[in-house]
């Protein structure tokens, strides 16, 4: 019989999913126990850091398994913006230390494949602290054929020219050239009468850079 | 977020998952969330159980709960029997693969779903924002849990008026209570609404359903058609398929649809039981059997629990069972049997069951060869026959079956006698019917109608007369009654009315009886006692 890599890798795949969870857990119950012991705080952080991180990648692994799926469709449902981005904004403001506002109403709410756009923002942060950004401005626009985008802007070095004009990233290339290809695959998942999702970058005019993921 | 500490700590929680660690992980989080009274279950038994003697006010369940049902079912079941209310929350936790079949669900969708893994963090913004949620619909949910369906439809127009940002939500519902009070053109409207903004998958099949029920097959099938390609995981299209399907008789196109669904979901017992019938309607045995199989196994401890799972999973077994005692059949009649006999146990108060179950069984034994075995178990289910007060035309035609099989020639003719009188038998039951008939040998009869004769002979020698005079009637009953049965039963009358005193009645039978025989040529052994009988005959019509 062949060797059903894909059966294989799905089993092996829930596993580790499950297997995650119950370590997520146990922290969160070592947390709550040892909250009121600053010395181990540290500690906690660091385990958290780590543990999120592989989280992370084990969603971007799933991630990548399914949108290179030749079945793939994007399971798109409405969800509320805030609900998926709070999360990853208390990740990063706790854990690597970014400060990071927006300006989004509690009750905006879109269509999206949520573990897409949680690949997207995690990307799109992670490029921005990696390139040596604090602060971070997260804010919604929304347009009246019923496209909208999310706008993310940092206090970094920006974006090099090169990579200013180039329509499509590589999977070639340095650490942002990946994350940027991730976000970039992952807004084109998204379709609605006949449009496309896509990524646009930018420098700002003053300062930083601005990544922008939009919605058909 | 005290908030949500405030609405969790009132909150009656059950939380449904397969795996231990993650039970009680679950358990430990809603607690740490604010939760007060959380119970755990680790199936779907278990939590149909929970569900049952509960009032709860939030359900989070894993959609993947190992070899029983999953997640889904368990909702769909709930909702379905009313053991929840619309206002109770219910969040489903999902891997990917889940998602079509999850999100999709037209009529027994989740309130929300969470994929995994998440974190605490996860689970408090989104039990925070769905039960608020669900705070806002509590007006159309608690219409909806009195089942005033027409009570919605303004009580949604004026939410959404109001949060137009749960317009899409709202809709849903909308919908949903159109289809209910069966205005299907008012709902084809709000669906295609919804789909000029997007292609929203349950507004899809909501489309569909709209398109079906206002008879407009072929449009229904190009907008299952297209949604099944952009969402080959979303069965539910599937199932409506099939009814197009069977709606224009293409009952092997309804099959296929079905095992392509069952594929991709193979725990919804519904699906398994329709498609079943199908298959062996289709004499599809083997996918039958598979079918009715899971539908067993699945259904066991839900409110589908049908015994008509247990006996059509039997009754698909037949086909393999042979007298050769290869590993097939040893299987399948085992299989067959112990299907039988639980069915029997399950639903001992119902005697039609119980005796659709006995006439399977013994079929089993026939189909093995065990004849002896065969013919215990069909007395079995003639004496039940005779306690059921008024058999269906059904359960006589399966008698009959096996009245045939067992070679019970004659009885299978009494009862066909019985049929044939019946009125209310279906086109099919009276094609059955006159199949049977032709399949009966005289022969057969003729055998019988002796041995009756025998009988009768032994009482006439013993001068019970009455006793030899009934069991004659019976034996000449059959046109088939060889002469020497109908010369004994006028010997036995014309006795009878010399011992007595004659009737009318009885002489007229003789009258019967003799123009049946005709005149006996001189060469027959009988033609002497034919003679004197007629003298006899004479004799007594005079006298009356």
């Amino acid at each position: 019989m062949a060797f059903d890599y894909n059966t294989l890798l799905s089993a092996e795949l829930h596993d580790i999913k499950n297997q995650m969870q119950a370590l997520l857990s146990a922290q969160e119950d070592l947390a709550e126990v040892l909250k009121d012991k600053d010395q181990y705080q540290s500690y906690i952080d660091n385990v958290n850091q780590h543990s999120q991180l592989l989280n992370h990648k084990l969603m971007e692994i799933l991630s990548i398994l399914k949108i290179q799926n030749q079945a793939f469709t994007p399971n798109e449902d409405e969800h509320w913006l805030l609900d998926t981005l709070n999360p990853i904004i208390h990740e990063f403001t706790q854990l690597h230390g970014l400060r990071i506002t927006h300006h989004i109403d509690k009750d905006f709410n879109g269509f999206y494949d949520e573990q897409l756009l949680e690949i997207a923002l995690h990307n799109s942060f992670m490029n921005a602290k990696q390139i040596g950004a604090n602060q971070l401005q997260v804010s919604v626009q929304e347009f009246s054929d019923g496209h909208w985008l999310i706008d993310i802007q940092d206090d970094g070095p920006g974006f090099k020219d090169k990579q200013l004009y180039e329509d499509i990233f590589t999977i070639q290339g340095t650490k942002n050239g990946l994350g940027l290809y991730l976000i970039q695959q992952a807004l084109m998942a998204h379709k609605r009468n006949g449009n496309t999702g896509s990524i646009h970058i930018k420098n700002n005019p003053t300062q930083g850079a601005c990544v922008q993921l939009i919605f058909p | 977020m005290s908030q949500l500490d405030a609405i969790l700590g009132k909150m009656r929680i059950l939380a449904i998952d397969d795996l231990v660690e993650s039970r009680s992980a679950m358990k430990k989080m809603l607690m740490i969330l604010g939760a007060d009274k959380v119970d755990i279950a680790m199936d779907g038994d278990e939590a149909s159980e929970f569900i049952f003697n509960n009032n709860y006010d939030l359900i989070i369940s894993d959609y993947n709960l190992g070899r029983g049902r999953d997640g889904q079912q368990i909702l769909e079941e709930a909702r379905f029997t009313r053991q929840i209310k619309a206002t109770c929350t219910f969040v489903m936790l999902t891997g990917e693969n889940a998602m079509d079949m999850v999100m999709g669900a037209i009529e027994y969708e989740p309130d929300d779903y969470v994929t995994k893994p998440f974190t605490i963090d996860v689970m408090r913004q989104r039990l925070t924002r769905i039960l608020n949620v669900k705070e806002q619909l509590r007006g159309i949910n608690e219409s909806i849990d009195r089942q005033e369906r027409r009570k919605v439809l303004p009580l949604c127009d004026a939410l959404i008026e109001k949060q137009p940002r749960l317009k899409l939500r709202i809709e849903r519902i909308k919908g949903r209570s159109l289809m209910a009070l069966k205005e299907f053109k008012e709902a084809l409207n709000l669906y295609q609404n919804i789909l000029k903004e997007r292609e929203v998958n349950w507004a899809l099949l909501g489309k569909a359903t709209c398109l079906f029920h206002l008879e407009e097959l072929n449009a229904a099938e190009k907008v299952l058609e297209h949604t099944i390609r952009e969402h080959p995981k979303y069965v539910q299209c599937y199932d409506l398929l099939c009814k197009i399907h069977l709606k224009h008789k293409k009952l092997q196109n309804a099959q296929n649809t079905l095992l392509r669904a069952a594929k991709v979901s193979p725990k919804q017992v519904l699906r398994q039981m329709e498609l079943g019938r199908i298959a062996y309607a289709n004499k599809d045995f083997a996918v039958a059997e598979s079918a009715f199989k899971m539908s067993v196994k699945l259904a066991r401890h839900s409110c589908y629990r049908s015994v008509k799972n247990y006996l059509f999973f039997a009754k698909s077994l037949q086909h393999k069972i042979t007298p050769q005692n290869n590993k097939d059949s040893r299987a399948g009649s085992q299989e067959a049997l112990k299907a039988v006999d639980e069915a029997k146990i399950l639903y001992k108060d119902n005697i039609d069951y119980v005796f659709e179950a006995t006439i399977i069984e013994s079929t089993t034994y026939s189909n093995l060869g065990k004849e002896a075995d065969a013919k215990a178990v069909a007395e079995k289910a003639e004496s039940m026959l005779m306690e059921v007060n008024d058999p269906s035309g059904a359960m006589q035609l399966s008698m009959v079956n096996v009245f045939m099989a067992t070679n019970q020639h004659a009885k299978a003719q009494d009862l066909l006698g019985t049929l044939g009188t019946r009125k209310d038998l279906s086109r099919a039951e009276t094609r059955e019917l006159n199949r049977t008939k032709s399949e009966i040998s005289e022969v057969v009869v003729r055998e019988y109608t002796t041995e009756i004769n025998d009988q009768a002979i032994g009482f006439f020698e013993r001068g019970q007369l009455t006793q030899a005079i009934e069991l004659f009637d019976k034996a000449t009953a059959y046109k088939e009654a060889g002469h020497t049965v109908v010369v004994n039963a006028i010997q036995a009358k014309i006795a009878f009315m010399d011992q007595r005193e004659p009737t009318r009645a009885m002489a007229k039978e003789v009258d019967e009886l003799m123009s049946r025989l005709g005149s006996l040529p001189e060469s027959d052994e009988r033609y002497d006692r034919w003679l004197q009988l007629r003298k006899s005959q004479e004799r007594i019509k005079r006298s009356l």
